[in-house]
């Protein structure tokens, strides 16, 4: 531990801090030492009920979803050499999101839940396998981010039009709340869905990190450092699906974390992109948990959307950067 | 002439025959408006009156939802009545004397079917279990079958004047992703009716809106009122999406099932809630 990362091991203390207050917030008000009984006597109480199946499912979600979107924001960033690239400003995101909407429209979820990350992930993965195919011709930041936008654009489209030719009403009420991203409700079910695709994502993007200093030069450099770079590039398209479309089939959009959470690591690791994809799940699951806590502690009747919540805060530090990078 | 010259002169000819085609067929919609009564509905609550106490008589169109059994209640209708989308060129094309819409119906398409001469009538969106015998009626004056409308209605309000409200006991209804429909609406009605309180002491229920379960759970209903839609529904889909944790929450005594087509609009039928609740209570 040095002077410089402190402030990112402060940050795992307060992230443990986070998940004891994530864990306790709610508007059940839990008998903690009545919990404490029921669990020792193996009792099935509103307290074990409360505690089980809402608020450990709804704190490991917020962690998954930093990790996974974290994760995902630092390696694309990395491969894409691009500091804007995020999977919701570059579409993998609004991709997932078509996916999942694809297979409502078609029913399968309710065949099987089973087909909501699946449809996602295929999604995405076309988005992000596009985006890649698309930097190894251009080194154009600005290119890639418009192609990014595009694929975006394409993709809100294609949802917005499964959505008008909908002849439910309620159903399309349901799927535009579901794309605000939230992650109140989530279920110990919703859980076993994501968590098999989210983490093993992580873990394929986390997989690359020793690489991930060798690729800042592109593609060959890399290569000529003994770097497969067509396994690298495949890891991480592969691991943003899984994490992206995994997360994103659950809770719907989740925004900004992937482009917040490495910009905040950067200057703590010295802008180097091995530690930068180490570091950045950590702080983008510390952002997660702030977000959906400050949601909880809103004094409002509806619960604010968690997306709602990352973009507002997302989007000004997203033209900052834009500012700061192509201002002059 | 070049190729590119053909094409502008030939897509110039199209628009104009379109132009020339239009006033013609306005001239048959005006010409055909004294002829047979034709009848369009535009939403699956007046579907359902309409086709439940009128019969299909001189009606034309009725709205795309008709045939979801999820929805509607309408058993089998004629295929050739068409199902159609609240849009004022699909209406207009079925030259109609009477469009029955509703107080929420889309304010621009209202606007330019009566700019363009069209009778309609509005039946307001039922938020009290009263109001049907009273939307019934104004279907009724509307097709001329006052009497039938009268006898409907009256059964009605014979079904409502045998509930007597008491509420002693809090039940709350939830649809599977968590909405609350709050305390002016038409399910909290038919809950006051069979004798419970939609509203607990401090208020929880009386605002519509998705809620969290735990909010749900905190409120403390004494009776949870889901919507069953295993009935109807494909026995191979899984319909039934409610958070596991409402289902650990509220045993099956406290669980009471109801069939979500009489609420979700309201309709002759309707009234049956009160007492699918009542038998609810009693499990």
């Amino acid at each position: 531990m040095t002077t410089r990362t402190l402030p990112l091991w402060l940050c795992i203390f307060a992230g443990v801090a986070l998940i004891v207050l994530s864990l306790c917030l709610g508007p059940y008000k839990i008998n903690w030492s009545q919990l404490v009984y029921d669990i020792a006597k193996d009792n099935q109480t509103t307290e074990t009920i409360v505690f089980f199946e809402l608020r450990i499912p709804r704190t490991i979600m917020c962690i998954l979803t930093g990790v996974a979107l974290g994760t995902g924001g630092a390696a694309l960033q990395t491969l894409l050499r691009n500091p804007l690239a995020e999977p919701s400003i570059i579409g993998i995101s609004s991709s997932a999101a078509l996916g999942t909407v694809l297979v409502m429209s078609f029913q399968l979820h309710l065949v099987s839940l089973f087909f909501m990350p699946v449809g996602a992930i295929i999604f995405s993965m076309a988005a992000a396998s596009l985006l890649v195919f698309i930097s190894r011709r251009s080194h154009d930041h600005v290119t890639i981010l418009l192609v990014g936008v595009g694929i975006s654009l394409l993709s809100g489209a294609a949802t917005s039009f499964l959505l008008s030719i909908s002849d439910n009403p309620y159903a399309v009420n349901e799927i535009v709340f579901w794309m605000l991203g939230s992650l109140s409700n989530v279920s110990n079910d919703d859980l076993l869905l994501a968590v098999p695709f989210a983490l093993s994502g992580a873990l394929l993007m986390l997989s690359t990190a020793p690489a991930q200093n060798y690729f800042v030069f592109g593609g060959e450099v890399a290569a000529s450092s003994g770097i497969n770079v067509k396994t690298l590039r495949a890891k991480v398209i592969l691991g943003a699906s899984l994490g992206v479309g995994g997360v994103t089939a659950i809770i719907g959009m989740v925004g900004f974390i992937g482009l917040l959470s490495p910009h905040i690591v950067r200057p703590f690791v010295g802008n180097e992109p091995r530690r930068t994809l180490i570091w950045s799940p950590v702080v983008a699951a510390a952002l997660v948990l702030a977000a959906d806590i400050a949601i909880r502690l809103l004094p409002t009747t509806n619960e604010l959307r968690l997306g709602v919540v990352t973009t507002l805060i997302g989007a000004p530090l997203f033209l900052y950067v834009i500012f700061k990078r192509f201002g002059h | 002439m070049g190729r590119q010259c053909r094409l502008f002169i030939a897509a110039v000819c199209a628009l104009l025959f379109i132009g020339a085609a239009s006033p013609c067929a306005h001239a048959s919609t005006t010409a055909n408006h004294a002829a047979t009564p034709r009848i369009v509905s535009t939403n699956i609550c007046i579907d359902n009156i309409l086709i439940h106490i009128f019969g299909t008589t001189h009606l034309v169109a009725v709205s795309n939802l008709v045939d979801d059994p999820l929805y509607s209640q309408v058993p089998f209708l004629d295929p050739a009545i068409e199902r159609i989308s609240f849009d004022a060129e699909n209406i207009l094309r079925l030259r109609p004397s009477l469009v029955l819409i509703s107080n929420f119906s889309n304010h621009r398409v209202v606007k330019m079917l009566r700019d363009s001469g069209v009778t309609m009538v509005t039946v307001p969106f039922a938020t009290k279990l009263s109001d049907i015998s009273q939307n019934i009626q104004i279907i009724g004056n509307a097709i001329q079958q006052n009497a039938k409308a009268e006898i409907a209605a009256e059964a009605i309000r014979q079904q409502l004047g045998k509930a007597t409200p008491m509420a002693d006991q809090f039940a709350l209804h939830v649809t599977s992703n968590n909405y609350i429909y709050g305390r002016h609406s038409l399910i909290s009605d038919a809950v006051s009716y069979a004798g419970l309180a939609p509203v607990n002491e401090q208020g929880f229920g009386a605002n519509a809106g998705f809620y969290n379960v735990e909010s749900i759970i905190a409120s403390n209903p004494d009776h949870l009122i889901f919507d069953d839609v295993s009935a109807i529904a494909s026995p191979n889909l899984r319909h039934d999406r409610y958070h596991p944790a409402l289902k650990t929450a509220f045993p099956q005594k406290q669980r009471i099932k109801i069939d979500p087509r009489l609420w979700s609009c309201a309709h002759q039928l309707t009234p049956q809630i009160i007492d699918m609740i009542k038998q609810g209570m009693r499990k």
